[in-house]
């Protein structure tokens, strides 16, 4: 998963990196909450990491900014020395996930993150429903009104990401990551651009069908609910 | 997290073994930071460092910066110039240990 981290100390930000990444995370890392707000405006993420204590603004003005300015429910781990329980209630009450008290140690946090991860994302499921679509996760197919419609894997795989996400803007780039894999560097995002217009076209996505899947200028797309549905 | 550590210090972490050489290194800044902030009065400065110290220490199996860390960060909430010259020499000391390691 993808995972922006906002750590003003340089040292505690490059372990935690390291451990995330270690359990498959690729992790994207700010110093000060300014750099932060305007990365994951820009992009998208599964998870926000938050420190309290930040040389500009708080951990939880941030949180707030998120949750009330942004629109953006991502979910959100705090990670902080502070371990009075006002803090921990004012810290959950902002939003936040979870909270996780620093000294950080590794096994907690790679669980923690895991947890929350599973959570948000709701009970693992054969089928996913998105009327007038069904989605079948076990044969990786699509049907719309009982019609099935062919789809490619990596076709599937998209369309469920969008389905999963409805609501959120999702980038490019997290999308390269989350369908073809990091590793893919051959993959521009050109080709991101190519299957989402082959995807609509298939899924016959419009107002007609309930779902409109919309270019996000320079950031990349959101699958939303069409208006009058 | 245990309390001071008597025995020889053993870095289980594997990523805080990698990183634990650049950690020491950072430390020295603070140390200057610390000693700066203690001539000029700089209270919040004091505060903050050793509240990271304290964050920092024990995620990398140094325990002992993390305690050091809390000691500085209470101590400069009230002020004590007494308690913070003995910890920062503390955490001096701690350091030349770790290096002549």
């Amino acid at each position: 998963m993808r995972i922006a981290l906002l750590e003003d100390d340089l040292d505690q930000a490059a372990l935690i990196s390291l451990w995330l990444e270690d359990a498959d995370h690729t992790v994207e890392s700010h110093a000060d909450a300014t750099s932060f707000l305007r990365a994951v405006r820009r992009d998208s993420h599964d998870l926000y990491i938050l420190d309290w204590i930040l040389p500009d603004l708080s951990g939880i003005e941030v949180l707030e900014k998120l949750r009330t300015e942004f629109d953006d429910f991502t979910p959100v781990v705090i990670a902080t020395a502070k371990d009075e329980e006002q803090s921990i209630v004012r810290g959950l009450e902002a939003g936040a996930d979870d909270y996780l008290v620093k000294p950080i140690r590794r096994a907690e946090l790679v669980a923690r993150v895991a947890a929350v991860l599973r959570r948000t994302a709701g009970p693992a499921r054969e089928q996913l429903d998105a009327a007038p679509y069904k989605l079948n996760l076990n044969d990786k197919t699509v049907s719309l009104d009982r019609e099935t419609i062919n789809l490619t894997n990596r076709e599937f795989d998209l369309a469920l990401f969008f389905f999963r996400n409805v609501g959120k803007m999702v980038s490019r780039s997290h999308l390269l990551e989350a369908i073809w894999g990091i590793e893919n560097k051959a993959v521009s995002t050109r080709t991101v651009d190519t299957h989402v217009s082959r995807l609509r076209k298939k899924l016959r996505l419009g107002e007609d069908h309930g779902w409109v899947l919309s270019a996000i200028y320079q950031h990349g797309y959101r699958m939303e609910k069409a208006a009058r549905h | 997290m245990a309390g001071r550590q008597d025995k020889p210090i053993e870095i289980a972490d594997p990523f805080a073994r990698k990183l634990v050489g650049k950690y020491l290194e950072n430390r020295k800044d603070d140390i200057k930071k610390l000693s700066s902030a203690l001539d000029s009065g700089d209270y919040e400065t004091m505060r903050v460092t050793g509240h990271n110290l304290y964050g920092s220490g024990a995620a990398y199996g140094l325990d002992d910066i993390s305690w050091i860390g809390a000691g500085i960060e209470s101590a400069a909430q009230s002020a004590d110039k007494e308690k913070l010259e003995r910890l920062i020499g503390e955490l001096r000391d701690f350091l030349a240990r770790m290096h002549a390691i």
